[in-house]
């Protein structure tokens, strides 16, 4: 049973009323409605119409809807559960282009429909793929997830002409206000408006932009001339096939999977506060519904869908994570799809106020992602796969770099985000080379063991990568262990310490020659410990007992074994 | 494992730095033994620099306290880090001793 974090205003099973249910879904919409640009980027590429461009962002808004309240379902196989909104997935962006350039819009819907089908049969074997995913690999990935909208997000933010190379200091400003709101009201606000600082930021963005002059008459126009009602023009509706973006498509695929798993991972760590590890069985229901979210984005004729990270960075940064919250999102959304006068609100937003919303849940990512590479013990093994991935996974940000790298793969070397995934999948599989699952500790009972334990268990610890509060007890727990057969078998000279670990399990199995150990229930009394010395050994033992999770003794043959087993 | 003494007040500061455990926790109970024999009768141990502690400890404060409570005297204990703070409530020593956060509330406790 999760533990609801006390910081939470709303958590994932808490239902808003009516008004703060619409206003923050509205919240988490204009955060969405950024990602529209990316089928906007795609026609305008390719030179396709203004017809074109307002289908795919309709059709994008229609997709999300669906499948941000298909997320938010969690029941039946179908979803995670949790408040993980949908949006255009970055993670497609760079394929997506070279499958509009290569066969129309049609080939792009058809590739994208083919990644959903992968990604949905990919979510049934990722349980089994747990060792391609510690906690170190989906930490990069989440990291990187914040890290790679950078690109869309800075240059919006300071208000950058790529044509020109100047910054414009009016969009700067308006980015550095909006922003300084957005922070100021979640630091020293409470309630309501802590909740609603983005939305409120982004009004007083807008409000700033038209006073400025970015926002005019020009963008009124845009929305009075915009249908009242709009229904899909059919013509655009189609599927195509190309067997040579395949490659390019699954390794965004992947990507995007990665990302989702990072992102949902986020989602149970900001709901439990006991979280431990992933949900696997959640985690592949979530992936499926992702995969079902490409399926539906490719019959729909839109860009990819993906879990999106900016607005679970919101979630966690407003306090509220309600699943409740998933279904007013896609409800306004499948609502916008038809009203293309209310969507275009949310098209003609000021390039500096999507820079500031877009920065402000950045941070949250990129915390996200650190929090969870460090919520494991590192090793020096740890340190190459994280730090390297890091390394190059950035330079990513310099296009030059790989600007000859063959077009097949170009798309893993296009973001920072796919350069930093494949990276930390290959790193990490390389650096488990030479770990073994179990190791062994010889010990002289008669010696001051108590550093040697420890010192052990922590290196092991790191090599491994397990939790650090699990560490800590098990080592007290053979010690304690070590001590209380000392005391009982004063002769023996040697014990064996044999330690094996999995993602799910810490065991030990301490083996001697001598009398078998008797594993104590009960505290001894003050009293006793206090006049017989021997009484050390049932403390020790009752002490060994509470540590661990299960403790148990055998004697085969002539030798003594003691079980601690912990849950990890 | 170290032990530093510091007069305050009416009452002996004794920090307690590095482990206690089956290998020198009969020195432990020697040197404490020599420290308040004859000395004060209200103790602070202060526990901010112990990093471990077994069962043999728990059980050399205990005697410790048999010895201390034999000359009429009080011991508490302060500024336990969480690991120790744990050690206590397995062994129960949390019900039988007062443990403050830090040295100054301790004296004063001791004092009063």
């Amino acid at each position: 049973m999760a533990r609801r974090p006390p910081e939470l205003i709303y958590s994932v099973d808490e239902k808003p009323s009516n008004v703060p249910l619409f206003l923050l879904g509205l919240q988490h919409v204009f955060i969405i409605s950024i990602s529209l640009i990316f089928p906007v980027v795609i026609v305008k590429t390719i030179g396709g119409s203004d017809a074109d461009a307002m289908f795919m962002v309709s059709m994008g808004m229609l997709a999300a809807g669906l499948t941000t309240i298909l997320q938010s379902y969690g029941k039946h196989g179908i979803g995670s559960g949790y408040l993980c909104p949908s949006l255009c997935g970055p993670s497609y962006l760079s394929s997506a282009v070279m499958a509009a350039q290569t066969g129309g819009l049609h080939l792009l819907y058809g590739m994208i429909f083919l990644s959903g089908i992968a990604e949905s049969l990919l979510s049934r074997v990722i349980t089994k793929l747990r060792v391609l995913f510690p906690a170190e690999v989906t930490g990069v990935v989440v990291t990187f997830v914040g890290i790679a909208v950078l690109p869309i997000a800075f240059p919006r933010f300071i208000g950058y002409n790529a044509e020109t190379g100047f910054i414009n200091t009016t969009d700067l400003f308006i980015a550095i206000v909006t922003l300084a709101i957005m922070i100021s009201l979640n630091l020293y606000t409470k309630g309501k408006i802590k909740l609603y600082c983005v939305l409120i930021g982004m009004i007083f963005g807008y409000l700033l932009s038209a006073m400025l002059g970015i926002l005019n008459y020009s963008h009124i126009e845009r929305i009075l001339d915009a249908p009242v009602l709009g229904f899909p023009d059919l013509s655009h509706f189609g599927l195509a096939f190309n067997i040579t973006l395949l490659i390019p498509f699954l390794i965004a695929m992947i990507c995007s999977t990665l990302k989702s798993i990072g992102d949902i991972t986020t989602c149970q760590r900001a709901n439990d506060l006991d979280w431990r590890r992933p949900d696997m069985k959640n985690l592949s229901d979530g992936i499926l519904t992702d995969g079902l979210a490409d399926v539906i984005s490719g019959l729909l004729g839109t860009f990819s869908q993906s879990t999106s990270s900016s607005n679970i960075g919101l979630s966690i940064g407003t306090g509220a994570t309600s699943r409740y919250i998933g279904y007013s999102i896609g409800i306004v959304l499948i609502i916008l799809s038809c009203f293309p006068k209310l969507a275009m609100l949310f098209v003609i937003m000021p390039s500096p106020v999507m820079g500031a919303a877009l920065l402000y849940t950045v941070c949250f990512m990129v915390m996200a992602g650190l929090q969870i590479i460090m919520s494991r013990m590192m090793d020096i093994r740890k340190t190459f796969v994280v730090g390297l991935s890091f390394l190059v996974g950035l330079s990513a940000m310099t296009p030059v770099f790989y600007s000859n790298v063959p077009e097949i793969i170009r798309p893993i070397f296009a973001s920072t985000l796919s350069l930093a995934t494949i990276t930390v999948i290959l790193l990490n599989l390389i650096m488990r080379v030479g770990i073994k699952s179990s190791k062994v500790l010889e010990i002289n009972p008669k010696e001051n063991n108590t550093q040697k334990i420890f010192d052990f268990m922590k290196i092991q610890g790191g090599i491994w990568g397990a939790r650090p509060e699990i560490i800590t007890r098990a080592m007290s727990a053979i010690n304690e262990a070590v001590e209380a057969v000392s005391f009982t078998n004063p002769d023996i000279n040697r014990m064996d310490v044999k330690v094996t670990f999995d993602e799910l399990n810490l065991d030990a199995d301490i083996s001697y020659k001598g009398s078998p150990f008797e594993v104590q229930t009960s505290r001894p009394s003050e009293k006793l410990i206090e006049e017989d010395e021997n009484a050390i050994a049932d403390l020790a033992s009752y002490m060994l007992n509470r540590y661990a999770d299960k403790v148990s003794s055998q004697k085969k043959g002539d030798l003594s074994h003691i079980f601690i087993h912990f849950d990890h | 494992m170290e032990i530093k003494t510091e007069k305050r007040d009416n009452a002996q500061i004794i920090l307690v730095s590095g482990m206690l455990d089956a290998s020198n926790y009969q020195k432990f109970e020697e040197d404490i033994s020599l420290l308040i024999q004859g000395g004060p009768d209200k103790i602070v141990f202060n526990l901010s620099n112990l990093e471990y502690m077994s069962s043999a400890g728990v059980r050399a404060f205990l005697k410790t306290n048999r010895t201390i409570k034999s000359k009429e005297g009080v011991m508490v204990f302060c500024c336990l880090k969480p690991f120790i703070k744990e050690v206590f409530e397995i062994a129960g020593l949390d019900v039988g001793f007062k443990i403050f956060a830090d040295v100054e509330s301790a004296v004063q406790f001791l004092d009063a």
